[in-house]
């Protein structure tokens, strides 16, 4: 620890007791003795005792380079800071703002996982981190499977540097740092360079790759700037990509980027990573249940009934909830995997284990994510029911199967957010219904109107 | 069942895949292509040319775990998720902490808690929790031992770094129910070759432990290539001394 030397300014007031300890006039100290004497101060401390650490860390910058050893050491994860249009499929026919979302390596500088979200919350921070952890043949859509053998690029982190967004440091992520043991470092405001890594990461992706892609919005200025405007309205004009085909140059550009040269170890970056698994191999977590359980939104204390456990406007239930509600119970936690909504985890103090519970409002026959399911289900994140003014209210509604594939066929070839449904809420789950295989038109009854009309009068007839 | 794996993989190391028992034979992919891992079952010459991010995804699945038959046996009777949501605020700062402590010494599990290399290794990570708490705020006096961190890191590796064996509340501790045979027998060899050559270091007992255990498999099971190519892998294993008091058996290097 440096000790903070205050210089004491000799009393100006009396010359006469200046000359008494051998000081007079200008001689001693002089000018450039207090300034020498002054610049010697370690400013940092001195800041941290007039104005706070906090305050302090953001005006004092270190100089120097922090070095990790080998992989896994540190991960830094970030979203981009420029953005671009895309539409979230083929037939949506206004352009949205998407933000990107990178974890890298400190020490080999490889990128661990990306992210594509229109809005991003506590379910794409989990999925950031999932993305980054997790061999890339467990998450990439299945257009690009792929390329998943080539990125080897996994294993939990000792340390992750967030920055302050809301969403990286919501609960239900900082549960998933928790229950794995690494170490959340959240980088004080305006201290970017504590994690430049991922910073001149963001920036050597955007200067390499995104900048040619067309509906890309450079960050001139701060986002809320009235001259941001202007550039984000040329950029809308420029959108082409949608949010698969952009996932794709994306996902070429980061093994182009991992497979550069790296500027310190002048070998592939990649290579430095393949070379430190030999010191410290990867740490994986194992077990698909206990997986989609950590890597879940937590919700706690949620109120247990007869029918089960609403979560998030989904309703689960199962023999063994139902009777953990008779045995009295009255308020459970359950976790939920943002990827699969299907089955949640419920845990109780009751339980030594947890009780998988299942979605009792609607059987997808396919792993759905919860923005899909919301979507299709008509529930808003607060679990309220959809305001939709449907014009067919006496017609019989579909099975679930078929209920299924025709909205997911609907939110795949969408030309827009339908009437009644949210705008953000309607793009978010485009984006992951385009994450998921293509699905047939639904089909159409052989038999037309006239038909039915015929075959009505025909039977009254008789 | 939940657990975290630290995937080292060299040649020599056994992993079962899909039930099947096969032995890592070398690496290849480099320069730009897909890197792989040289597979060979177990009773085959066939090699398998498997994608490392393949190897990682069957991992994860569970469908491949590593292998090792002298390691210490599995437990039973252990809970099958973590269960973090059930802890109070105090015991889940606990958690936290342990495990940042547990996962610094990871690498650290086989030595002795009263080795100089573990007692640093635990002052560091001691060092990292203290700036953790610092930094986050969350203040806690709990406080571990090297001899309890040891013990812990024991038993963790003893059930598969199975991360119900950790809880809060110290440890839950799981007495062994099942010792694998290899085991028994492993442990019987060391104590059978300690005592035979008292003054020869620990890596010179592991030696001969690892030459006699192969052997007696030999003969226990007729032919056994996997086996036969595990002990000639070491040098040394196979240059034995004829005239030697004990036939067989590879010299000690005496110190």
């Amino acid at each position: 620890m440096k000790t903070v030397l205050i210089p004491e300014y000799p009393n100006q007031s009396a010359p006469e007791q200046l000359d008494a300890f051998g000081v007079s006039g200008n001689a001693w100290p002089s000018k450039e003795f207090v300034r020498r004497t002054v610049s010697t101060v370690d400013k940092f401390e001195l800041a941290k005792l007039t104005v706070g650490l906090r305050y302090a860390l953001q005006d004092h910058r270190a100089i120097y380079r922090l070095h990790t050893t080998h992989p896994g050491e540190r991960g830094e994860l970030d979203y981009t800071k420029y953005l671009v249009w895309l539409y979230p499929n083929t037939a949506w026919k206004e352009p949205l703002l998407y933000q990107t979302g990178l974890g890298v390596d400190h020490m080999s500088e490889v990128i661990k996982g990306y992210l594509v979200t229109f809005r991003p919350t506590a379910a794409t921070a989990i999925r950031l981190y999932k993305h980054c952890v997790l061999p890339k043949r467990l998450w990439l859509p299945e257009h690009l499977q792929g390329y998943a053998n080539e990125w080897d690029v996994v294993g939990l982190d000792r340390l992750v540097a967030l920055d302050n967004a809301k969403d990286l440091q919501a609960r239900s992520a900082l549960m998933m740092f928790i229950a794995y043991g690494v170490i959340v470092l959240c980088v004080p405001p305006r201290r970017g360079d504590l994690k430049g890594t991922i910073e001149r990461t963001n920036q050597s992706i955007e200067r390499m790759f995104i900048e040619q892609v067309p509906g890309y919005v450079p960050m001139a200025y701060p986002f809320t700037d009235p001259r941001m405007d202007r550039i984000k309205k040329a950029a809308k004009k420029q959108a082409k990509l949608t949010v698969a085909e952009y996932e794709k140059l994306l996902l070429l550009a980061i093994l182009e980027y991992n497979n550069a040269k790296h500027p310190r170890f002048r070998k592939r970056r990649i290579d430095v990573y393949r070379d430190g698994l030999e010191v410290a191999p990867p740490v994986l977590p194992t077990g698909l249940r206990h997986i989609r359980s950590t890597f879940a939104l937590t919700f706690k204390g949620h109120k247990v009934t007869r029918e089960g456990v609403l979560v998030d406007g989904l309703k689960y239930n199962s023999a063994e909830l139902n009777e953990l509600y008779r045995t009295g119970v009255k308020h459970v936690d359950v976790k939920l995997d943002p990827d699969d909504v299907r089955t949640a985890h419920v845990y109780s103090r009751e339980l030594f284990e947890p009780i998988e519970v299942t979605l009792t409002t609607f059987k997808f026959p396919e792993a759905t994510s919860l923005e899909v399911a919301r979507n299709i289900l008509g529930v808003g994140p607060d679990g309220s029911d959809k305001e939709d003014d449907d014009e067919d209210e006496g017609d019989e509604t579909p099975p679930p199967n078929e209920r299924f594939v025709q909205e997911l066929y609907e939110l795949q070839n969408a030309p827009g957010p339908r009437r009644g449904r949210k705008r953000h809420l309607e793009a978010d789950a485009a984006v992951q219904g385009a994450r998921m295989a293509p699905v047939e038109p639904p089909k159409k009854s052989t038999i037309d109107d006239a038909e039915l009309v015929a075959m009505f009068r025909g039977s009254g007839g008789a | 069942m939940a657990r975290i794996v630290a995937v080292d993989l060299f040649v020599g190391r056994v992993l079962r895949i899909d039930g099947v028992r096969h032995r890592v034979t070398g690496f290849g992919g480099r320069r730009g292509t897909t890197p792989t891992v040289h597979l060979m079952p177990e009773g085959s010459a066939r090699v398998i040319r498997m994608p490392r991010a393949e190897l990682y995804a069957l991992i994860v699945e569970e469908k491949a775990a590593l292998v090792d038959d002298t390691e210490d046996p599995e437990c039973v009777e252990r809970m099958a998720e973590v269960n973090l949501s059930r802890l109070s605020d105090a015991r889940l700062v606990d958690w936290y902490h342990k495990m940042i402590l547990l996962r610094h010494l990871f690498a650290h599990a086989a030595l002795s808690p009263r080795s100089k290399r573990f007692q640093a290794a635990a002052q560091e990570a001691r060092e990292i929790l203290q700036w953790v708490r610092e930094g986050s705020g969350i203040t806690s006096r709990k406080d571990w031992s090297d001899k309890t961190l040891n013990d812990d890191l024991r038993r963790w590796r003893r059930s598969g770094y199975a991360l119900s064996a950790i809880q809060a509340k110290g440890l839950q501790y799981r007495p062994w129910r099942t010792r694998k045979p290899r085991y028994v027998l492993a442990s019987e060899i060391a104590r059978q070759v300690r005592n035979e050559y008292p003054r020869i270091s620990v890596r010179n007992v592991h030696r001969h432990t690892r030459f006699r255990l192969a052997r007696l498999l030999q003969q226990a099971a007729g032919e056994s290539v996997a086996i036969e190519q595990s002990t000639k892998e070491r040098p040394g294993n196979e240059v034995c001394d004829e005239n030697s008091s004990h036939p067989g058996v590879p010299q000690p290097i005496r110190t």
